[in-house]
């Protein structure tokens, strides 16, 4: 009857332990400029990510509605910031893609996107 | 499940069998010297073969730890062209993973002393299991707070961990002997494992609390179908531990016949390669924005 106690408890603990600690001390907590979804005008010269805590961004790339990928420049990937401000090149009308790498500050690669659309 | 599966790029499906690689071969370099010291009744043959075993998996466990590093750099840089990207790699040796790929290579580079038939290299080689063990409480969820608890727990975590995989050669090596030092072994594995399993359990129990808070909640996220995939694997491995213990052990001690007990242990092997695979998988990929 102990043994069969202590196997139990081995299960549901080990089993729960092993993989679930990653995702339970992280919340979504960031904002976008454009915002996801948003419909911005063409003068739109930057994009800025937005974190609660300071942010290692590593690869910041935009895809637009001819196909390409555009490579946005910003602060260094060395460097956290709470706010990362890139420059946007000259937008013509349509959807666009953006997608981020980066480093948390307790060292956990994240990564996520959004899209926004651009109309005269 | 599949949606997570299937949405994983090239760069993460990579760094996921490397991930795998790497536990297994760190978790058997370590559990190899850990059980050279524990299981005194080994026989010359034995133990050279398992010295044998701990210095090739440390090898491995070099390897595959080590390509963590341009891997994350790849992350980072959104494809395999980052592999060798000064700046990405830079980020990634700065980063908690390098300081913990750091500490695991000179852990076992040290363990690879174990080939050497001297008690001082003995020694040196535990030295190393320590630093394997010590390195999984620098990076990911061992770094929050509180830190020493948190580093303390997955320390001990591992290093149970590490015994029960470091364990199956040496048991599966003993069983075909059929002899009484092998019955003798499997004997004192069992009563070591009721202690490992205790600290497995009771540490990986307060890991939990102190992450998720509450345990229970944890099942009710999209990650939850991992979970159940790999604690139905955890379950078929205590019940084949539980039969060995109180059904096969008793049968090797009585018939000498070691056949059975070989037939489970290979197949503990083979859970616990899923399991680890598994957690690869799982901590590589949580929530949505976290890749791990």
């Amino acid at each position: 009857m102990k043994l069969r106690t202590i196997f139990s408890s081995a299960i549901l603990s080990a089993g729960l332990v092993m993989g679930a600690g990653a995702a339970l001390a992280h919340g979504k907590g960031m904002m976008t400029m454009p915002g996801n979804g948003q419909t911005v005008g063409t003068d739109t010269k930057v994009m800025h990510l937005m974190f609660k805590e300071p942010m290692q961004i590593t690869t910041v790339t935009m895809k637009s509605p001819d196909g390409k990928t555009y490579k946005i420049s910003g602060p260094a990937a060395n460097k956290a910031v709470k706010t990362w401000e890139g420059k946007l090149p000259k937008l013509a009308p349509g959807n666009y893609k953006i997608d981020w790498r980066g480093m948390s500050p307790d060292g956990h690669p994240m990564n996520g996107d959004f899209a926004f659309k651009v109309a005269n | 499940m599949g949606g997570v599966l299937a949405a994983l790029d090239p760069v993460q499906i990579a760094s996921i069998l490397v991930k795998a690689g790497m536990y297994v071969s760190a978790l058997l370099a370590a559990g190899s010297v850990i059980n050279l010291q524990l299981l005194s009744e080994l026989d010359t043959v034995a133990s050279r073969r398992l010295r044998r075993l701990a210095a090739y998996a440390a090898l491995a466990g070099i390897a595959f730890s080590t390509l963590n590093i341009p891997l994350r750099a790849a992350f980072f840089f959104g494809g395999f062209e980052g592999f060798l990207d000064p700046a990405m790699l830079e980020v990634a040796l700065s980063s908690p993973l390098g300081r913990s790929v750091g500490v695991a290579v000179t852990g076992l580079v040290a363990i690879t002393v174990v080939l050497i038939s001297r008690r001082w290299a003995r020694f040196i080689a535990l030295f190393g299991v320590i630093l394997v063990a010590f390195s999984f409480a620098l990076r990911g969820h061992a770094t929050s707070d509180p830190r020493l608890a948190l580093s303390t727990l997955f320390t001990v975590h591992i290093l149970a961990a590490s015994f029960w995989v470091g364990g199956f050669f040496p048991l599966y090596d003993m069983a075909g002997r059929g002899n009484i030092a092998a019955v003798h072994t499997v004997e004192r594995f069992g009563q070591a494992a009721l202690v490992m399993v205790g600290l497995l359990v009771g540490a990986g129990a307060i890991i939990l609390v102190i992450l998720a808070g509450d345990p229970i909640a944890v099942l009710t996220q999209p990650w939850g179908q991992f979970l159940s995939l790999k604690l139905a694997v955890v379950a078929l491995l205590l019940s084949l531990a539980a039969l060995n213990k109180l059904r096969l052990t008793p049968a090797l001690a009585k018939t000498g016949n070691g056949a059975p007990l070989r037939r489970s242990i290979r197949w503990e092997m083979a859970a616990f390669v899923v399991i680890l695979f598994v957690t690869a998988i799982f901590t590589s990929t949580v929530a949505p924005g976290h890749i791990g």
